[in-house]
């Protein structure tokens, strides 16, 4: 049977037309268009990609549920049912009957390896995954998450963090999802007191991606997060950031590029809040964007809520076009226009890949970022 | 080797070169010279067709009329041109963008790219001439270079590059003595019958350590006079006034 993802959707829960505003009215326009395709109601399933990355502790989650594992003893796994919250989110409204299971990881010790936890998801589906991960006290773990597949699907992804204390996590999500897919993320996580996240995101794909993310920190703890966005066509991004400084002593640094190509959009609102008890903080906040076409946009929303008088606290945004003067040199010197261009958006990305501490992971996102200027020739 | 025809250069719908004639015959050197804003820069830039000059008038290079190239294809010809001010590049290795470059040209002329070994020993060979330290080809084109340095670099990028034609915009700027020294030993080790420069400079110093065979003085877009290298002595003595009126 085929039917619109709307006809389908009003099956579940009488959804009927997504209201909008006007303010918003660029986000809603996209779902209301997805809702009004043909749905297929069925799967296929993907072809997975192969990662370069030497991990014996593995683990594929396949449309939210565990498809293989293969993890040592000191890592706990546990299922459970949950409920969506429906009022996080109104597009969480369209799929709040669906059934969601919680995976939860918890790490014990250290393991000295990278962890990889692959999602994938079929064509044509409405669902909502959920990952919860613990690390107890005093442990270093370092987690590649990759995201692919999803084509013409509707995907809520829920990750809960919880960094115990004296703990470091290193965190890299690959979300490396199909061109037609809407994709939401909601992140919620704790850094207990002296512990330490540094997480990189890079978006690519997806047609709709909105990316919440919810970060408190306790005393002395410190977090990093570095985002790259890669957008092109008609995609739109949209990362949501509220980080609240609990303690005192705490330092957080967000910093996002964007590339964006075609008639892509993407957002960056940015908030930061330190709150009364967090004197003695440190808050950067950063955004660079590089716009690669005339039509492309970026909204970036940095700002700070600053309830404390002792802190160190910085924000800005640039949004800029390739360096003419710099494309001139390179030329000048005989590299031709699109190599020149290729160079200088190496560039931009350079230092926010520096960060991933992983060469492994560097191949892998400079491989798509690779595939991205080979489709743009074509 | 080269030869400007009629040539006027806008920039910014300014009207910089006012029809400009002039010959550069191969393995010659030509030295320009001219009080600020004359145009000396914007010649060399029209020469090598960078993107801020709108130009009319005819541009040869070895019988051929490269006035329709643009910069790539006429640094695919043998153009190139050295910066006064070369730009901060943070993110690109200064030796992959000269190993990209290389093969670019090699390409272009139809040869093999360079491989890593035999591109390190040449680069090694040239880095000898200038008394370069290695340390800055790890580093962004430029970032954090001092004035000495870039303009090493630039002439480093010339002798890796070999061009036919070297258009070189104050070279001896900002550089003391064993620096110049040092800059234009390089520039002299590319000087051969099959090579021409011109060279932009505003001190007859530069001249003690490369022989011009002609000397121009460019007022208001154009060359208004033209002799050897006592035409720089006597600039350097009299200044422009009391040389163009005499």
């Amino acid at each position: 049977m085929s039917c619109t993802a709307r006809e389908y959707l009003s099956g579940l829960n009488n959804f009927n037309r997504f209201h909008s505003n006007k303010e918003e009215a660029w986000r809603f326009s996209k779902l209301n268009k997805w809702l009004d395709k043909e749905y297929k109601n069925q799967t296929s399933t993907i072809n997975k990609v192969s990662l370069p990355i030497n991990a014996s502790n593995k683990i594929t989650i396949h449309n939210g549920q565990i498809d293989s594992k293969e993890l040592s003893d000191n890592i706990t796994v546990d299922i459970k049912d949950t409920k969506l919250d429906s009022t996080l989110n109104p597009y969480l409204e369209i799929i709040k009957d669906i059934n969601q299971s919680t995976i939860s990881l918890t790490f014990e010790s250290n393991i000295n390896t990278p962890i990889l936890i692959h999602h994938t998801y079929d064509e044509g589906c409405v669902l909502a995954s959920s990952l919860e991960i613990h690390l107890e006290k005093s442990l270093h773990i370092d987690i590649l998450e990759y995201f692919e597949g999803a084509k013409d699907s509707f995907v809520l992804h829920s990750n809960t963090l919880h960094v115990g204390s004296k703990s470091s996590l290193h965190l890299s999500s690959i979300q490396n999802l199909d061109m037609s897919a809407f994709f939401l993320t909601h992140t919620r996580q704790t850094i207990n007191k002296h512990s330490n996240l540094k997480e990189f995101i890079l978006f690519n794909g997806a047609s709709f991606h909105q990316h919440f993310l919810e970060s408190n920190l306790y005393q002395s703890s410190t977090r990093e997060l570095n985002v790259l966005i890669n957008s092109k066509k008609e995609q739109k991004h949209l990362l949501s950031t509220t980080l609240t400084h609990v303690e005192e002593n705490t330092s957080s640094f967000q910093r996002a590029k964007e590339l964006l190509r075609g008639s892509s959009m993407a957002l960056f609102d940015a908030r930061c809040i330190i709150l009364n008890g967090a004197s003695g903080s440190d808050v950067r906040q950063e955004n660079r964007a590089l716009l690669l076409s005339k039509h492309a946009h970026l909204h970036a929303k940095p700002h700070l809520e600053i309830f404390t008088e002792e802190l160190t606290a910085s924000h800005g945004a640039t949004v800029g076009e390739l360096d003419i003067e710099a494309l001139n040199y390179l030329k000048s010197r005989g590299i031709k226009e699109n190599k020149a261009h290729k160079i200088l958006t190496d560039a931009f990305v350079d230092d926010i890949l520096g960060t991933l501490d992983n060469d492994d992971y560097m191949q892998v996102v400079k491989g798509l970022l690779e595939e991205e200027n080979n489709h743009e020739k074509l | 080797m080269l030869k400007l025809n009629d040539l006027t250069v806008s920039i910014d719908n300014k009207e910089i070169i006012k029809s400009l004639n002039l010959e550069v015959k191969t393995g010659e050197v030509h030295v320009v010279m001219g009080l600020n804003g004359t145009g000396k820069s914007t010649l060399l830039k029209s020469i090598a067709s960078s993107y801020e000059c709108t130009t009319s008038g005819l541009t040869e290079l070895d019988g051929e009329n490269v006035s329709a190239l643009n910069t790539v294809q006429r640094a695919h010809k043998g153009i190139f041109m050295s910066f006064q001010n070369p730009i901060e590049i943070p993110g690109v290795n200064t030796i992959y963008f000269i190993k990209t470059a290389l093969n670019e040209l090699r390409e272009a002329k139809g040869l093999e790219p360079l491989k890593a070994p035999e591109f390190m020993k040449l680069l090694k060979e040239k880095m000898a001439i200038l008394g370069m330290d290695s340390d800055i080809l790890n580093r962004s084109i430029n970032v954090g270079f001092s004035g000495g340095e870039k303009k090493r670099s630039e002439v480093l990028q010339m002798l890796m590059l070999e061009p036919k034609l070297i258009l070189l915009d104050e070279i001896d700027s900002g550089l003391d003595i064993d620096a110049l020294k040092t800059v234009t030993k390089g520039i002299n080790s590319l000087k051969s019958s099959e090579r021409s420069m011109i060279i932009v400079t505003h001190y007859s110093r530069l001249l003690e350590y490369i022989k011009p065979d002609v000397v121009h003085i460019l007022a208001e877009g154009k060359i208004v006079k033209s002799g050897d290298i006592s035409l720089a002595i006597a600039l350097e003595e009299k200044g422009y006034e009391d040389v163009l009126h005499s």
